[in-house]
């Protein structure tokens, strides 16, 4: 479930599907909501549906289905639930709608005898916010924060600096670690501003979000350099684990004039298994 | 399935097609295809439609498809949308 | 009246040796140019007769007037079976359509052919076999004398009162002429077509080749020396392989002091040229030259002193135009100079990298960029195979597939570069080397994050997307050949089977 990038393709449009798969997204949120007009819901549905079962896959591919209260998400779910995608993105999610959609999701997965999806909530609702708590209390296995539709529902005014949004980042990141599952930052709007999206993702990782949303194909490479780790960073982890294969017999050993225990072998181990999967390191 | 309305699908943009269901009530399947790579795939677009067709167990239709350089699936997801609109 | 035709089969050449012309027009220093009142005086002073040939310049690209204004003036004399060697032809040049159907011209060896001329080509309305040279390969044929100029007429953006030709000044400036010096020396006659009496001393083509001036009212619109070429692309995927390609440049080691660059003029290979510029200023190198033909991003990387030179060919804008009158280092050369093979430190061997695009390659990276898939002439090499040649590195830059149209096939329609002289082949899916650099390549997959892949597994990824292609149909008849820059035959082009 890790990613440092998560990029939103349009559900209805062709061109953006044929080139989906070679944009390097760790995870492609393919549309089927707010970048879907209504009269065109079901076209995406299949467009998403069939492309998700033919595109080479070399990224994770999620899918956002349209809210609860639409004539849309059930056939959404009902398309989709045995299809190749790797999680469900639950838009306007609090405690008492997840429930519920999620046990359509489950319902609908019994139905065709198939595994369910794992589901990650979009937070994006001052009820969303502040019923997180019951949230992670349920089957949910990411939190992902929405700060232009929360903004709205909380009266804020959104700005570059994101202060408004202070207290929802750190409640999300607080309870995605509660549960122990991942937090994604909300995406940058402004896509001409590349060193605004470099402030507003270095505040984002600093808060202790794994990843961030973007909205454009060119904001992902500086997203995955961000989120992903300086070759510094990723020579140390791997120096641990070799001197932790060195001294096999202790639990505790030195390295770079700090102690190494358990806890930060398992991260040197947990970088290095990103960082493979990222593509940063070669065997 | 029935065809019972004209319905529309798809855009005439790079990488899309555009599909238009008519109801034909005894002439059988009426196809017409036209494709930037008609020479090269016009024979995949048309097994791909046909595939289709059969898995919505329709009988009598005009299909008119202008292609845009549409990869297979998406020729499919835009029949499989216009012929439900069409219901 | 025997045509023009390449024959002798192409071989790959390690080296080619340099010859000498003897310049013979530069001894007649007494020489006077004469001064014609109209086209009609002017055609009458002319030797004109059926089977000559005949040559233009296309420095004003699809803003040029100069060729259809001349070839109305002899077809009009009831002159037939003409050949016209046009260093390029586009879609301004349709009139030349009628002259092909009613055999006023019969041949046309060109550098690069679009729009409705080539539509006709392509359906064979030509009565002989057309030819289609590289911009090297067509200075050499015309200075070695293979092809034969009776007249050469060149649009002239300014004359001096001494009959000199530039193509700084004038109202419809264009900037380098470099594809007129060789039939200027070597053609019987050559006429001088221009617009503008201006005084200067630095001539393009000096009075000692002109054998007449004709001053007209416009020699067509320097704003359509800018059409033909294209903006840097904004699809996502193009600028991934801009990316990948200048991170492929580090790390061959190539973003350093003293590198010679050229790039052609598409989307993708414009964009590759912006990121360099950021890759140079980052790592504060200085290059030693870019050539070929100059855009704006060329010139601002000069002034930026990110390149000591400019050697130009052709000017691609009005900036080019703009800055090769004003910078010292940015320098006119001859078609010649830049490619031809036999020419003495022609630049093309000097170049350590040339960024190119395709409109097919196979497997084996033999290149297409003269026919669409459906034996279309859409092109023809330009200088692609000269500097494929020349350069240490030839990088080839295209998505994978658009629009269902897949650029990896199994044999290419034509062969404009042949795969000796194509190194690399990046694309949106990845990175693929020669065969005879498998070993660099896989010394780059340990050692790098580049997507390094080979052209198997592309064309595997290209089949799964598309499908498997039926073959397309072409008549029997050939109606041009591909010939390699030194004279050889390198391909046949086939006439479109009819229909749409």
């Amino acid at each position: 479930m890790n990613g440092r990038s998560y990029l939103f393709i349009p559900g209805n449009s062709a061109g953006m599907m044929v080139s989906s798969f070679v944009l390097d997204a760790d995870v492609l949120i393919y549309d089927l909501e707010d970048a879907v007009s209504l009269d065109q819901k079901d076209s995406a549905r299949h467009l998403v549906n069939e492309a998700v079962r033919f595109l080479p896959k070399r990224s994770q591919c999620w899918v956002r289905v349209n809210p609860l209260d639409s004539p849309y998400f059930m056939k959404d779910v009902d398309a989709l639930i045995d299809s190749p995608i790797d999680a469900f993105l639950l838009p306007k999610c609090d405690d008492v709608r997840f429930k519920d959609m999620y046990a359509y999701i489950e319902a609908a997965a019994k139905r065709k005898n198939v595994h369910i999806k794992p589901c990650v909530a979009l937070i994006e609702s001052a009820t969303g916010v502040f019923t997180l708590p019951k949230l992670i209390k349920l089957n949910v296995s990411g939190l992902f924060l929405g700060a232009e539709d929360l903004s709205a529902d909380m009266h804020m005014t959104r700005t570059k600096g994101s202060d408004e949004i202070m207290l929802a980042r750190q409640q999300v990141v607080l309870h995605a670690r509660v549960k122990g599952i991942v937090c994604i930052d909300t995406p940058f709007v402004d896509v001409e501003d590349m060193d605004g999206l470099q402030y507003d993702a270095i505040k984002a990782k600093q808060f202790g979000f794994d990843g961030k949303a973007c909205i454009h194909p060119k904001q992902v490479s500086q997203i995955n350099q961000l989120f992903g780790y300086s070759d510094e960073q990723l020579q140390w982890a791997q120096g641990v684990l070799d001197m932790a294969k060195k001294h096999a017999d202790v639990a505790v050993f030195n390295y770079q004039g700090s102690m190494v225990d358990r806890p930060i072998l398992l991260r040197a181990q947990h970088m290095v298994d990103l960082a493979r999967k990222w593509g940063l390191i070669h065997e | 399935m029935i065809v019972s309305k004209p319905a529309v699908a798809g855009t005439l943009e790079s990488n899309d097609c555009y599909v238009t269901v008519l109801p034909n009530h005894s002439s059988g399947i009426q196809l017409v295809i036209r494709s930037i790579v008609m020479q090269k795939y016009g024979h995949l677009i048309e097994k791909t439609i046909r595939e289709v067709l059969e898995e919505y167990q329709i009988e009598h239709v005009s299909l008119t498809l202008e292609d845009k350089g549409a990869l297979d699936f998406t020729i499919k997801a835009r029949v499989k949308t216009a012929l439900e609109r069409s219901v | 009246m025997s045509k023009y035709l390449p024959v002798r089969p192409y071989q790959p050449v390690d080296e080619y040796s340099p010859m000498i012309w003897e310049n013979k027009k530069q001894h007649r220093l007494n020489h006077q140019v004469q001064w014609m009142d109209d086209m009609n005086a002017m055609l009458d002073a002319l030797d004109l007769f059926d089977g000559m040939t005949v040559s233009f310049h296309h420095h004003l690209r699809n803003g040029d007037a100069v060729m259809n204004m001349v070839m109305e003036a002899i077809a009009q004399r009831g002159y037939k079976d003409l050949t016209v060697v046009a260093s390029s032809i586009f879609p301004v040049h349709q009139p030349l359509v009628a002259m092909l159907r009613d055999k006023t011209v019969t041949q046309i060896i060109t550098s690069y052919m679009s729009g409705p001329v080539a539509k006709a080509v392509s359906e064979g309305e030509c009565e002989a076999t057309c030819v289609l040279q590289t911009h090297g390969g067509r200075a050499r044929s015309i200075l070695m004398e293979d092809v034969c100029i009776d007249i050469a007429f060149i649009a002239s953006p300014s004359v001096n009162h001494r009959g000199d030709i530039s193509g700084q000044h004038g109202k419809n400036a264009c900037g380098a002429l470099g594809y007129v010096m060789a039939d200027a020396l070597m053609a019987k006659n050559v006429v001088a077509i221009s617009d503008s009496r201006v005084e200067f001393d630095t001539p393009s083509i000096e009075y000692t080749c002109v054998d007449m001036v004709l001053m007209v009212d416009s020699i067509g619109s320097s704003s359509g020396i800018v059409s033909g070429t294209t903006q840097l692309t904004k699809d996502p995927a193009g600028l991934k392989i801009a990316h990948l390609t200048v991170d492929l440049l580090d790390a061959l080691g190539l973003v350093k002091n003293g590198l010679t660059y050229q790039s052609g003029a598409g989307g993708i290979s414009l964009a590759v040229t912006t990121f360099l510029k950021e890759k140079m200023k980052q790592k504060q190198v200085v290059g030693e030259f870019a050539s070929g033909g100059i855009t704006r991003a060329l010139v601002e990387m000069l002034e930026e002193g990110l390149f000591k030179h400019l050697y130009d060919v052709q000017c691609f804008d009005l900036d080019a135009v703009e800055s090769l009158k004003k910078n010292a280092n940015h320098h006119e050369i001859s078609a010649s100079m830049y490619a031809n093979p036999n020419q003495l430190d022609n630049k093309v061997n000097q170049l350590d990298v040339v960024i190119l695009g395709a409109s097919e390659i196979d497997r084996d990276m033999n290149v297409n960029v003269t026919t669409g898939f459906d034996y279309q002439i859409l092109g023809g090499s330009g200088g692609h195979a000269d500097t494929s040649y020349g350069a240490t590195w030839s990088i080839i830059v295209s998505k994978l597939v658009s629009s269902r149209i897949p650029v990896l096939v199994d044999r290419v329609t034509t062969i404009t570069t042949p795969k000796d002289d194509v190194d690399i082949f990046v694309c949106d899916v990845g990175i693929a080397f020669a065969k005879r650099h498998q070993a660099l390549a896989a010394t780059l997959k340990q050692t790098t994050r580049l997507p390094i892949v080979t052209m198997e597994e592309l064309a595997e990824i290209s089949e799964k997307l598309c499908g498997k292609s039926l073959t397309i149909e072409h008549e029997s008849r050939v109606v041009a050949v591909s010939e390699y820059r030194d004279g050889s035959l390198l391909d046949v082009i086939y006439q479109k089977k009819k229909g749409d």
